[in-house]
């Protein structure tokens, strides 16, 4: 209570001192208001009020109380805008020395016409004039309403057209976002800038979490992303434009869309100080438990020993037990040491505020999760300063710092001998144990004792500093400059002390070994654009942006690596028994330059051309210049004087349609284009010496690939925008498309250079809808829906004769293949061979047949989805109450179900093969199971195996309940509310393995394997949020 | 007024000339941005500085060896020199030569290591010749890097069904072997030149000498070794018969870093991921030729340390493989296998077979004909256990002396039925030379 009286004196303080420096001059009175939501007359906090032509204004505080205190007198237009309603203005008469006073009410906007939009525009402009669709996440909103660990989340199932494919549910890993569809072979990640400044989403360089990485232990890895080191609670709103018609300003490196993230900041205008603390507990459950491990105890191990000198049964839990006896096992339900309920807490506090020539969003927050296993912890500690002031009436100057450091414990999972999952997914129950100890009986290859030793550590340190510089020297002329700098610095370790893990895991490893890393990445944007608007005539208005981007993007990693550690508390790498170095080094480096004209008519149609040129470090000896055109309109029928009052009379608010071509680029990756050699190590008697030998191949011809795409949509909003849809049809064609062609290796090079060639389209439709469907005083429903659906087809490689490719980092081969005419990384198999009826032939010892060769391999079909919805629902009750929903559900697409190929084929102790009717047929119908066993028992891979990964999650749900005010406000406080939310609370799906959405080859392009990840975890947590 | 006038004038000619100025600072200044800097490699034309010999001379032996420890190992598995116990899909495919040009192992392990081993060693000649002009002719650079070219075309031709060179038409394994032979008749010549200049020189160095002697040797076992293999026994007699008595000429590892270790020790002292069970080598316990394990538990019936690797200590009891063993490429020893196989079944191959069989501690035997050869290919499989002869001479017996010693028949210990494919002894293309190279029809 001291410290809630304290804020509040020091509230009043600042206010004070701010109305005193205000200016007290003659010809100013003061505007004072309050603002509503027009329906559930909900206050509405954050409004942007201006005085039209002035600069100045207020911010409505948490009641929707705004005050100005030095409004220039006369006849004045006041606005106000929020994000998520309809821009209100209206003129009032202010009086010099007295007050006025205006009441908004804000109509909740389905189309939001007039929302502002900076990405892919070359500077603020309003969303009637843009051709293309921009999605725009409500940040703020969403983290008023639910709980969020990182960005990811906040994006999964919000943004129809975005797909989110989550790795593992492990804390700190990161998954892999589509947009739009894979449009490459060789990579489609989105480009992503925060504040206007190129942003690193990438991966922060951690050890593979599988394994030593020394002898063949890193087989599949999790990775993580910069991205979700942000702290959501700091971001505004996301912007995401989806391809390269909307992202043609962005040149050689946006065809695969691009996400800005704008945080929140301080709103120029007269307010209060205001203060926020957010403070949160919750918990991580592993919620999908897989299914039993089982045994046959037929008389073969009934009559096992343990070898031929140790007469020991091998099999004693079958000992006693009647022949062909099944019993079952579950170390990961059984094993308490396993699996924990992690904590979560989170404490996040800001400070927001501003006058009519400055504003300032100051915040920090610490968060700590841990995981569902024991190794398993992330942490998070971050600083955000966004300060921006008027230095005069021509200019502005914003300033955003972002600093935060990470540390990240990774589990050892996927597919490691060394992982936890894949140690109990392969028991087998009733044999003698593995290990010496009697508590790891169960466990196959790794018990819970020596696997939560397991260290994989990975420290950041993020440092982002960009600063906008805008000057309007005159009204038709308007610069911006905005410079930016993100530095990422890294510290990986991943030790093991001896005996942590089996030497037969790993030699090395399990003599104790100590890897370290220092993963940095440097990267230096810079963006000028320089806009001439004027109106040639009453009817016409006309935008010209001429515009430049540079960016420098460097990485370099110092890596160590030390085998061999003689006493555990000595493990210094240099004082190993072997010790070894490495350095990486990458940089890449353009130039862009851009124009656009925009020529608007009435302020309802407007056509924009845009052409941008773009230069690049990694682009060919003999490859120059690329350049993009772009060629966009927009109409907004629903201002057509003709028409409006037809479209009024079918209760159509607004309405605009809108069209774009466009193209964009993804530039090759550094140093593809040179045929090198490089240097490497060779053993000369007992001697090392250095020896020259073949790199990259190289391509003086390389040059980026050329997205380009088309796109129609309308905007409709309805019943005094109550009811929206947001509907686009996209068709986007890479072409010139960078893929590694394999070389010849009688071409004496062994890697496979990049190559422009062939074609990949992608297709489909996007519908959000946006609805009221309840309104009433004390009751409100808000609906959305997100819909897309994408079709993505490799339309050919452009290499005569070339039939198909796999997926690099795919370890099973053929099993994804890209094919001309199907999808990117869709799955195949060569199906057994099966008589008329259906059932299995069989050789005669008793094996599934399977045909050889190429021709015998069929489609199974997509990896990824094709169809995504996300349904969110929120009811707000009497002003107060909020419950949220969102069901997530992907679709038409399958999933390679590894694990139970290998618990089938290798282990046999999955469910089928130790089905007593199909080992052991007695009857007519069990021949028939006992058929399909040999197929499941098959060392190839049977479709049974890719399995429809369709499913339904309930992926989010909250309560919140806003505290009544006057009780806060006995507090000095003006709102508090109380959240309870839950993620990953439910899934329906008849994919048989534990969770559809997993994949233990996260981060790798196209490579899509279920083997024993770490399902999405559940988590629940509950917040409570004050500001002041 | 014309002053000030003229002074504008001079103004804006200089404002003008400071842009342009700046301008061109701009574009110049782009241009170094949009260079990037690379220090972990090399451009291609850069490669033909005088610095860079030394480096380009060493190119060769770091390729063949990586290439040689791979595949000596891989194709031990392909033979009956060992059987597979790794969980690894294509492992056991291979062991059952159940192949298809899609499987990573032949690109990864075999063909493209063998390539690159083939085109670094004649793209060092190439390149040494440029650098040292008229003195190439004598440099003993040259004559090594032709002999591990030679040799890299002889592993090709043994271990590749076919074999395209420089992204050209698929070649058969005998013209690959008269390609080999063509590359070691010029390291022969240059060779021989150079111990000649190294001895007109009026300091001999005694070592320079004798590094040239083996240069020559090592080339003269790999034109012996490819004529063999195309059945001209008068040329491999020729050839063998010019090496000394004692010889032997190595490749070498090191536990320095991962990428210099012996891969048989990786496989099976490390990973233990194949062994004798199901080969024909398991019967031959008691000879210190082929150590292995003790018992059928555990490592029980893994490889030890056999005659080619310097690891080898010549007991029954044996000793395992290190990551820095050395792998004997060619010796003396292999010269008389040579002789004696182009000579057929003679008494000299019989007195020969019988000093190998008393290094096995084996009584002698008295045969004749077929039986003294065939004891003279199981000799021979004693003596080059897993140092990678055995693929080309299972593929040599098949072709010249209807003799198939491959592994035939159910494959031991299938649930499923599988069994070894009797079509193949060789490896296919991978597809990566079959989709890259513009010269393969499809």
């Amino acid at each position: 209570m001291p410290l809630f009286r304290s804020l509040t004196r020091m509230r009043y303080r600042i206010l004070v001192l701010l109305c005193l420096t205000s200016s007290a001059a003659h010809g100013q009175g003061t505007v004072r208001g309050h603002i509503t939501e027009a329906a559930s007359k909900r206050p509405i906090a954050e409004a942007q009020v201006t005085i039209t032509g002035s600069q100045v204004g207020a911010v409505t505080n948490a009641n929707g109380d705004f005050v100005i205190t030095n409004a220039p007198s006369g006849s004045r237009e006041i606005a106000a805008r929020r994000l998520g309603f309809t821009r209100i203005a209206r003129t009032v008469s202010i009086a010099a020395g007295s007050e006025t006073r205006v009441d908004f009410e804000m109509l909740a906007s389905a189309t939001q016409l007039g929302q502002i939009v900076v990405t892919g525009t070359g500077g603020e402009v309003e969303k009637r004039t843009l051709g293309n669709s921009v999605s725009t996440v409500n940040v703020a909103e969403l983290t008023e309403k639910t709980s969020f660990a990182n960005v990811s989340e906040v994006l999964q199932s919000k943004t129809p057209g975005l797909t989110f494919l989550p790795g593992s549910g492990a804390p700190g890993t990161a998954g892999e976002i589509r947009i739009r569809g894979a449009s490459s072979l060789s990579g489609y990640a989105p480009v992503v800038f925060i504040d206007g400044i190129r942003f690193n989403a990438g991966d922060l360089g951690q050890f593979a979490p599988t394994g030593g990485g020394t002898v063949g232990l890193a087989q599949s890895a999790q990775v993580t992303s910069a991205l979700n080191n942000l702290n959501p609670d700091d971001i505004e709103s996301i912007e995401v434009i989806k391809g390269p018609a909307a992202a043609t300003l962005y040149g050689a490196d946006a065809a695969n869309g691009v996400i800005q993230i704008i945080t929140k900041r301080g709103t120029r205008g007269q307010q209060q100080l205001q203060w926020t603390v957010r403070a949160e507990q919750g918990t991580n459950q592993y919620s999908l438990l897989p299914e039993d491990n089982y045994t046959t105890c037929d008389a073969v191990k009934q009559a096992a020993t343990i070898s031929t000198t140790d007469t020991r049964p091998l099999w004693p839990g079958c000992a006693g037990l009647p022949v062909n006896s099944v019993i079952r096992g579950n170390p990961m339900a059984d094993d308490p040491r396993a699996i924990r309920d992690g904590g979560l807490s989170k404490l996040s506090m800001s400070l927001r505020g501003g006058g009519d020539r400055y504003s300032f969003f100051l915040a920090g927050d610490r968060d700590t999760e841990q995981g569902v296993f024991f190794n398993s912890d992330n942490s998070r500690t971050s600083i955000r300063s966004n300060f921006g002031f008027n230095p005069n009436s021509k200019s502005d100057v914003a300033i955003n710092l972002n600093w935060q450091t990470s540390r990240l414990r990774l589990p050892i999972q996927d597919e490691s001998a060394n992982g936890l999952l894949l140690s109990a997914r392969r028991g087998l129950p009733g044999r003698v144990s593995f290990f010496t100890n009697p508590a790891d009986s169960g466990w196959r290859t790794i018990a819970p004792s020596s696997a939560n030793r397991y260290q994989n550590y990975l420290d950041n340190e993020r440092l982002t500093l960009g600063a906008t510089f805008s000057y309007t020297p005159f009204t038709w002329f308007r610069n911006r400059l905005t410079v930016g700098f993100d530095n990422t610095v890294g510290q990986a370790q991943l030790l093991f002390l001896p005996g942590d893990i089996d030497v037969s895991q790993d030699p090395d490893a399990s003599t104790g070994a100590n890897l370290r890393s220092t993963p940095t990445r440097k990267l230096l944007s810079l963006d000028y654009a320089g806009t001439f608007a004027f109106h040639p005539t009453a009817s016409l208005s006309s935008s010209t942006i001429l515009g430049s981007q540079v960016v420098s993007d460097r990485s370099e990693a110092l890596r160590a690596t030390g085998i061999g550690i003689g006493a555990a508390d000595i493990t210094l790498v240099n004082l190993l028994q072997r010790s070894t170095g490495a350095e990486s080094f990458s940089e890449n480096n353009s130039v862009g330059y851009y124009v656009q004209e925009q020529i608007g008519y009435k302020d309802r149609l407007f056509l924009t051309a845009a052409v941008r040129a773009d230069d690049h470090s990694a682009f060919g000896t003999n490859f120059d210049l690329i350049v993009y055109p772009k060629f966009s309109l927009s109409y907004v029928l629903s201002d057509e004087p003709g028409i409006s009052g037809a479209l009024e009379a079918a209760h159509i608010s607004s309405f605009k349609l809108r069209s774009v071509y466009g193209q964009a680029g993804r530039a090759p990756s550094a140093y593809s284009a040179p045929q090198t050699y490089t240097v490497d190590r060779v053993t000369l008697g007992t001697g090392t010496n250095s020896a020259l030998r073949t790199s990259a191949y190289g391509n003086p011809n390389l040059k980026p690939e050329r997205g380009e795409e088309f796109e129609l949509g309308t905007d409709l909003g309805m019943f005094s925008e109550r009811l929206g849809f947001d509907f686009t049809y996209y068709n986007k064609t890479t072409k010139d498309m960078l893929q590694a062609v394999s070389i010849a290796p009688s071409s004496g090079f062994i890697s496979s250079p990049l190559v422009n060639l062939g074609e990949v389209n992608n297709s489909g439709i996007e519908l959000s809808v946006f609805g009221v469907p309840l309104q009433f005083r004390n009751a409100q429903l808000d609906s959305r829906v997100s819909l897309s659906t994408n079709r993505n087809e490799l339309v050919s490689f452009g290499v005569v004769g070339k039939l198909y490719d796999t997926p690099s980092g795919q370890a099973y081969g053929s099993v994804q293949q890209h094919r001309p005419g199907y999808p990117l990384g869709g799955y195949w198999v060569i199906p057994p061979q099966r008589a008329a009826d259906g059932s299995a032939l069989l050789t005669p010892a008793g094996a599934a047949i399977f045909n050889t060769g190429d021709t015998a391999r069929r489609y199974i079909g997509p990896s990824t989805p094709t169809r995504e919805v996300g349904f969110s629902n929120t009811l707000t009750l009497f002003r107060s109450l909020r419950l949220y929903a969102l069901l997530d559900y992907k679709g038409g697409y399958y999933q390679f179900n590894l694990q139970e190929r290998n618990r089938c084929q290798s282990s046999d102790n999955c469910a089928r093969t130790n089905n007593a009717a199909a080992r052991f047929p007695q009857t007519a119908a069990d021949s028939v199971l006992f058929k399909e066993l040999a197929v499941y028992r098959n060392a190839s891979t049977p479709p049974e195996f890719i399995q429809k990964a369709d499913f339904i999650k309930l992926r989010e749900v909250s309560l919140s309940l806003d505290i009544p005010r006057r009780l806060i406000a006995r507090v000095g406080g003006q709102s508090a509310r109380l959240t309870l939310s839950g993620r990953n609370l439910g899934v329906w799906t008849d994919y048989e393995g534990v969770d559809p959405e997993v994949n233990s080859y996260g981060g790798r392009n196209f490579a899509r394997v279920d083997a024993y990840s770490i399902p999405m975890i559940r988590r629940y947590t509950a917040s409570i949020n004050l500001t002041y | 007024m014309i002053t000030l006038k003229k002074s504008r004038a001079v103004q804006s000619r200089a404002i003008t000339l400071l842009c342009l100025g700046i301008l061109s600072g701009i574009v110049s200044s782009c241009n170094n941005f949009l260079t990037a800097e690379n220090p972990g490699a090399v451009e291609e034309q850069d490669v033909t500085d005088a610095k860079y010999a030394g480096l380009i001379a060493n190119g060769p032996i770091y390729a063949f060896q990586l290439a040689h420890t791979d595949v000596a190992y891989w194709n031990a598995q392909f033979t009956d020199e060992l059987f597979n116990r790794a969980v690894f899909v294509e492992e056991g495919q291979i062991d059952r030569r159940e192949l298809y040009s899609d499987m990573t192992y032949i690109n990864a392990f075999i063909y493209a290591p063998l390539q690159r081993s083939r085109y670094l060693a004649e793209d060092a000649t190439r390149r040494l010749k440029v650098i040292l002009g008229d003195s190439a002719t004598r440099d003993l650079r040259v004559a090594r890097s032709l002999a591990y070219a030679g040799y890299s075309y002889n592993y090709l031709g043994e271990t590749m069904c076919v074999t395209p060179i420089d992204l050209g038409v698929p070649k058969s394994s005998e013209e690959i072997f008269t390609d080999a032979i063509a590359r070691f008749q010029e390291a022969i010549t240059v060779g021989t030149a150079a111990r000649t200049f190294l001895q007109s020189l009026p300091t001999p160095n005694v070592n320079a000498i004798a590094a040239a002697d083996s240069v020559r040797n090592f080339a003269l076992i790999g034109a012996a070794r490819a004529a063999l293999n195309k059945n001209d026994k008068a040329a491999a007699l020729n050839f063998a018969g010019q090496v000394p008595g004692v010889f032997e000429f190595r490749a070498y590892y090191s536990d320095n870093t991962t990428g210099q270790r012996n891969r048989t020790w990786e496989r099976l002292t490390a990973g233990n991921n194949a062994y004798m069970l199901n080969t024909p080598f398991l019967a031959m316990a008691g000879d210190p030729r082929v150590p292995r394990v003790a018992g059928t538990t555990g490592r029980g019936t893994t490889p030890l340390s056999s005659p080619s690797y310097s690891t080898f200590n010549n007991t029954v009891a044996g000793a395992d493989f290190a990551a820095a063993s050395s792998i004997r490429i060619a010796s003396a020893l292999e010269a008389q296998y040579i002789i004696a196989e182009a000579s057929g079944a003679t008494a000299a191959t019989l007195t020969f077979v019988n000093a190998r069989r008393a290094a096995g501690l084996q009584a002698p035997v008295t045969l004749t004909g077929d039986a003294l050869l065939a004891e003279l290919r199981d000799q021979r499989s004693r003596d080059f256990y897993l140092d990678n002869h055995r693929l080309g001479d299972l593929r040599r017996y098949q072709k010249y002396y209807s003799v198939d010693l491959f592994p035939t028949g159910p494959y031991p210990g299938s649930t499923s039925g599988a069994i070894y494919n009797s079509a193949v002894s060789c490896w296919p293309l991978p597809t990566n030379e079959i989709n890259g190279n513009p010269n393969i029809p499809r």
